[in-house]
């Protein structure tokens, strides 16, 4: 079970390129929470632990290539290991998906990118789907509808 | 202003073929201009990628002394400058002291949304002591990245360094003037596996298209119905990967 707070994915210069929030948050608190956490973590060296404390909860991070992962989390109900496993679950998708992913892809990309993390992750930041088949499954599903879309368009 | 230009500035007196890495960074850009060694000003490159092409400048600058010189672009006398910059790159061997002066928040040495990079050349500073350097400018909370240029494509981490990681930060600025690439062909890297199994109703919907441009009045028309017959074949060969 896990109960993720929220998601970020921020580059190596310190640019958010990712935010899903699953806690109710104002505006300034998510402003601050990404504020602290982005030089925090970017400032760690790569041989470190990957699991941190920061206010009243958890946060736990991973890097690949020039992007950084970082996912609050639920002290009492998650599991920091099994989070680090949604990180590259997630990761393992959009690689399989984008074929090998970067960040430019993230970048142009970005609406895939929160489809696939919507597949996996559900709106109250628990794990909706563990399968990186069924998830490329329903995100293929979506680009077809797309493209129907699309064709029906050019046809009327 | 629009930031399309990128400001190339390295040490006049050090023994190191600058042009060499100004023609790795922009190995495929210098190809459609002609220029010589010695030039400060090539107009009119186009960095590409998968995604997108942009326009621009590349301004080359040397100096004798680099506190002077950064003292100099940070006069209000080259705010035109500052502005129009979409980065700024140092080929240099690495200087902490210098390194700080680039550093300093209350002065920035170029707008926050443009990037910094110190291309070191100090062949002894191993890729270990730039990681940590970068690690203690990221504490600052700084955009300045150093770069050691011997290194070569991947660290252990699976970070891309050298010459290939000022390629990516070029590649992952939010150019003003880029012009985008056709999503449609960049997106689905995965065909939908339902594409096949909707021929039919693909060629229905053809069919049903055709009757209703046959019954058209020709002389009014054929504009429209020549815009239609190119969207259609663009969009039947993108479905058969043509």
């Amino acid at each position: 079970m896990s109960n993720i707070k929220y998601l970020l994915l921020v580059s190596r210069q310190g640019k958010v390129r990712l935010m899903q929030w699953y806690t109710p948050l104002t505006p300034k608190q998510k402003t601050k929470i990404i504020n602290d956490l982005t030089p925090l973590i970017l400032a760690r060296k790569p041989k470190m632990c990957n699991i941190l404390e920061y206010n009243d909860h958890k946060v736990v991070y991973r890097r690949y290539a020039s992007l950084y992962f970082i996912c609050g989390i639920t002290n009492e109900q998650d599991n920091e290991l099994l989070t680090l496993e949604i990180i590259h679950r997630f990761v393992e998708t959009m690689d399989t998906y984008f074929g090998n992913v970067c960040e430019l892809d993230i970048i142009f990309h970005f609406d895939k990118a929160y489809d696939i993390l919507n597949e996996l992750i559900m709106c109250d930041g628990s794990m909706a789907e563990s399968s990186k088949k069924e998830i490329l499954n329903n995100v293929h599903a979506m680009d077809a509808i797309e493209s129907n879309d699309h064709l029906d368009r050019i046809l009327s | 202003m629009t930031r399309d230009k990128i400001l190339i500035a390295y040490n006049k007196n050090a023994d190191f073929h600058h042009f060499d890495t100004i023609k790795k960074i922009f190995d495929g850009c210098l190809d459609t201009v002609e220029y010589k060694a010695t030039d400060s000003i090539l107009k009119g490159l186009q960095w590409k990628t998968k995604y997108y092409s942009a326009d621009f400048d590349l301004y080359i600058d040397r100096y004798e002394s680099l506190d002077q010189w950064l003292d100099d672009l940070k006069d209000p006398e080259c705010d035109v400058l500052r502005d129009a910059l979409a980065g700024l790159i140092i080929i240099d061997d690495v200087d902490q002291k210098q390194v700080s002066i680039l550093n300093k928040k209350d002065s920035p040495t170029v707008h926050e949304e443009s990037f910094l990079v110190w291309c070191n050349t100090k062949d002894e500073f191993s890729q270990d002591e730039t990681d940590d350097m970068n690690v203690r400018i990221a504490v600052d909370g700084a955009s300045l990245e150093i770069i050691r240029l011997h290194s070569e494509e991947m660290n252990e981490f699976s970070d891309t360094v050298g010459i290939e990681r000022v390629k990516e930060i070029i590649d992952t600025y939010q150019w003003p003037n880029m012009v985008k690439e056709s999503l449609e062909n960049s997106v689905r890297t995965g065909k939908a596996p339902s594409d096949m199994d909707n021929l039919d109703s693909i060629v229905q919907k053809l069919n049903n298209a055709r009757s209703h441009y046959q019954s058209l009045d020709k002389d009014n028309d054929e504009a429209d119905a020549n815009s239609f017959a190119d969207e259609i074949a663009k969009e039947v060969s993108e479905r058969l990967g043509l």
